[in-house]
């Protein structure tokens, strides 16, 4: 299916492209990595225009971020309320609530490329939570920029191989967030230390 | 570290994890760094959704040469640039063939200029 995908790019182009980033932030499982990373090769080989391939990549995950977060807002903020009618639950959530207010917009823009598998479930949690769509959208629009700039820059850099540009990608990624995971766990354990002492 | 390891055993194993994660993340970056700054590693294998361009991109090759010496149309024939699979559609040939046809190419264009990198 991707190489089928892959071969559409230079005849469908940008709306193309656009559809698997907008498909791939409502959690369907569209290869939009690799195919923002083949578009970027093919604005390398001067088959593709630079600036409206980017725009398209992001502008479609822009696109789909707002359409999760009004769904979550839609659906999810009637389904919260009978939810909270215990008690116990009520504390629960509103302590999820609390956290999404901190720390929303590092999350927001976090899930949209480093940790973009979850950025779908942050787009309904945000929506039905009632976090701030002005906070969502700034927070979003950076993220899928920085989305969209690295993938098909990679696809650029690396003109003409594919697949260098995914491994090399999968590995830088994959020590951003495993760096961060060891970050936050250090502080946890010296904190763990200093309450002890 | 041991009354640590007593109090908080799901902590400190996570941030293991974590640490043996990034080491090996950080080993595969310079692996694959030694690995593609070979230049022989770098010329992707012909499939076909690429297009010419793309082709002679990875190829470190000149398109229009690589499209007159395969026979292929240029990339404006259509108004967009053609896939080697659109290409093999419209002339009712399998896609290995124009594959085939571009390989050819490509080893012809190789030999003409075989220190280019």
């Amino acid at each position: 299916m991707t190489d089928w995908l892959l071969a559409l790019v230079p005849q469908y182009g940008l709306w193309l492209l656009a559809a698997t980033t907008f498909c791939s932030c409502l959690a369907l499982p569209f290869p939009a990595s690799i195919l923002m990373m083949t578009a970027g090769g093919f604005v390398a080989a001067g088959d593709l225009a630079l600036l409206p391939t980017f725009a398209a990549a992001a502008g479609g995950g822009i696109a789909g971020d707002q359409l999760g977060f009004w769904a979550g807002r839609g659906i999810g903020t009637p389904l919260l309320a009978r939810l909270r009618k215990d008690p116990a639950r009520d504390k629960l959530l509103e302590r999820a609530v609390a956290m999404m207010d901190r720390r929303g917009t590092v999350a927001v823009f976090l899930t949209r490329w480093l940790f973009s598998p979850l950025g779908p479930w942050v787009n309904l949690t945000a929506g039905s939570t009632g976090y701030g769509w002005h906070r969502f959208t700034v927070a979003g629009v950076a993220g899928e920029a920085v989305w969209a700039a690295v993938y098909v820059g990679m696809g650029y850099g690396f003109a003409g191989n594919i697949t260098a540009a995914s491994d090399m990608l999968g590995s830088v990624l994959g020590l951003l967030a495993a760096g961060a995971a060891m970050v936050i766990l250090g502080l946890w354990l010296r904190n763990a230390l200093k309450q002890q002492a | 570290m041991i009354r640590l390891w007593r109090q908080r055993p799901v902590l400190l194993t996570c941030f293991v994890l974590a640490c043996a994660l990034t080491l090996f993340f950080a080993v595969r970056i310079v692996a694959s760094a030694v690995y593609w700054s070979d230049p022989a590693h770098r010329n992707q294998q012909v499939q076909g959704w690429m297009t010419i361009g793309y082709v002679a991109k990875s190829w470190h090759l000149e398109a229009p040469r690589l499209d007159a010496l395969a026979g292929l149309p240029g990339p404006h024939e259509k108004g967009h640039p053609q896939s080697l699979k659109e290409i093999a559609e419209d002339r009712g040939v399998p896609v290995a063939e124009v594959i085939a046809t571009v390989e050819k190419a490509i080893a012809v264009l190789k030999q003409e200029a075989p220190a280019h990198d």
